[in-house]
């Protein structure tokens, strides 16, 4: 479980695939040879219009200069004149660039504020919306790209499972940058090959398993992958067609409470992410508190909210109130 | 003057090949303007329908002419160069080799570097004004043509025609 934790306190390179050299090449090599030059383990590079550069080391940001200088970002290496900065204009060839040059393909993820990238690196899009008929049509003057890089650890789920147990769904809680994607998939996995157990994946944004042209970017084992589905159809055609022991989903809201209520329906167990900091929250949290009042979850596991992998606490449900 | 005669015959040939050469150069510009549309059509049905990548598409395009600025693109596609490159790249090699006029090639390259950079409707839009543009492009060409070609042969046959008689 603090596999992914420990690899990070290591220091141990998170190398840049060639997925991701090839995305920063799309705003500039000078850029993509700093990057590709040094053994740190980045996680997040952060391109704003005209600002600099923020890259984040070990959840730590930094800015880069133009002679290939990693500093600590701060409101002194922030208003430096050599920071590396790109304009409105090279952010929007670059996302052209990354799209292919084939934007109508992948236009409604652009309207769901990200794109998803071969090796399953999420590439988050900010700028103006343009709305037709009270919907988003396009994302006009991108203004800000965010990089996470993604990266798969074998085994960091064991231990979390050990705490768990296999015979019931769970519910992983956490900030963003957790790890709550990258445990999902590695449950994902360890169930389907080493229970063996028959699981579905609901990856509506792509991130578990991150397929790209018919092939996961990552190991999900024997899995079946529902990918770009609306998490209720997939749900509902997971039990019908796949009649899985497990559903895997990603970012549950409290939209998703009637479909985790039709898979306790037919005795599948739901192991699922959800958006939040701490059990205080959770319990403050009216759509949190419909989703743990279906009764789907056994367990609860937050991670760490500053170290990413790393598990804070694991609660039972029916100690969740006495809590 | 035997010697005259077939040197006045070959004359009379090379005037009326030049003549057929030149109408060729019109007729061709027509057809490469009704390949352009087809290739427009086909871009329209398969991003409607399946949104495949714009390489692909230019690859996977099958009809066209040895030397159109589709299969330039294609080509270049398949090396290094970035979608942008391999189009002007194209058109820069259609300077010299291609029958469409400077007017054609602007706004063709102009239209090409704007596929795939929009949604999927807005795509649809921008095919849908460039096939009415190009129809009209089409229509002046083929009037161009039928005005020019007699023109062409007519000068090409009477100036053979009249060295022939000269040298005789």
């Amino acid at each position: 479980m603090h596999m992914i934790y420990q690899y990070l306190k290591k220091g141990r390179a998170l190398l840049l695939d060639n997925n991701i050299i090839r995305v920063l090449n799309s705003f500039s090599e000078h850029f993509c040879k700093i990057l590709k030059s040094r053994s740190d383990p980045i996680s997040e590079i952060r391109i704003r219009s005209n600002k600099p550069v923020v890259v984040y080391i070990s959840c730590i940001p930094y800015t880069v200069t133009q002679e290939g200088d990693v500093l600590p970002a701060d409101k002194h290496s922030l208003i430096r004149n050599d920071c590396i900065t790109f304009s409105s204009r090279e952010i929007k060839n670059a996302v052209a660039r990354i799209c292919e040059y084939s934007i109508y393909k992948y236009q409604s993820d652009i309207n769901n504020g990200f794109v998803t990238v071969c090796g399953g690196h999420r590439i988050g899009i900010c700028g103006t919306a343009v709305i037709n008929d009270g919907r988003i049509k396009t994302i006009s003057d991108i203004s800000s790209v965010n990089i996470r890089i993604a990266h798969e650890f074998i085994g960091c789920s064991r231990e979390l499972l050990k705490k768990t147990g296999v015979k019931s769904g769970f519910l992983i809680c956490g900030v963003p940058s957790s790890g709550k994607t990258t445990l999902l998939r590695d449950i994902g996995r360890t169930l389907s090959v080493e229970v063996p157990a028959k699981v579905s994946i609901v990856d509506e944004r792509g991130e578990i398993a991150a397929r790209f042209a018919g092939e996961s970017s990552f190991d999900t084992g024997l899995c079946d992958v529902y990918s770009g589905y609306p998490k209720n159809k997939a749900i509902i055609d997971a039990i019908r067609t796949m009649s899985p022991d497990y559903i895997i989903c990603d970012e549950l809201t409290g939209d998703d409470v009637q479909s985790v209520r039709y898979t306790l329906n037919y005795g599948v167990k739901m192991i699922a992410s959800l958006h939040c900091d701490s059990l205080e929250s959770a319990l403050s949290n009216n759509a949190v508190k419909n989703l743990i009042n279906t009764k789907a979850f056994e367990k609860i596991v937050f991670l760490d909210n500053h170290y990413t992998g790393k598990l804070r606490q694991v609660v039972a449900m029916e100690d969740m109130y006495a809590h | 003057m035997l010697i005259k005669t077939v040197g006045a015959v070959l004359i009379m040939t090379s005037g009326l090949f030049i003549g057929i050469s030149l109408n060729k150069r019109l007729t061709d510009r027509v057809l490469e303007l009704k390949e352009a549309a087809d290739f427009l059509v086909y871009v329209k049905r398969m991003i409607d329908y399946e949104m495949p990548l714009l390489s692909d598409l230019f690859s996977q395009y099958d009809r066209e002419r040895t030397g159109s600025v589709i299969k330039t693109t294609a080509v270049y596609l398949k090396t290094d160069y970035s979608y942008e490159a391999s189009v002007h790249k194209a058109f820069e090699a259609a300077e010299y080799s291609s029958v469409l006029d400077r007017k054609d090639r602007d706004y063709l390259c102009s239209l090409f570097l704007q596929l795939g950079s929009s949604d999927r409707e807005s795509q649809i839009t921008l095919i849908e004004n460039a096939l009415r543009q190009i129809e009209c492009m089409t229509k002046k060409a083929e009037r161009e043509k039928e005005s020019k070609s007699k023109v062409y042969m007519s000068v090409a046959v009477y100036s053979g025609a009249a060295l022939a008689i000269l040298m005789l």
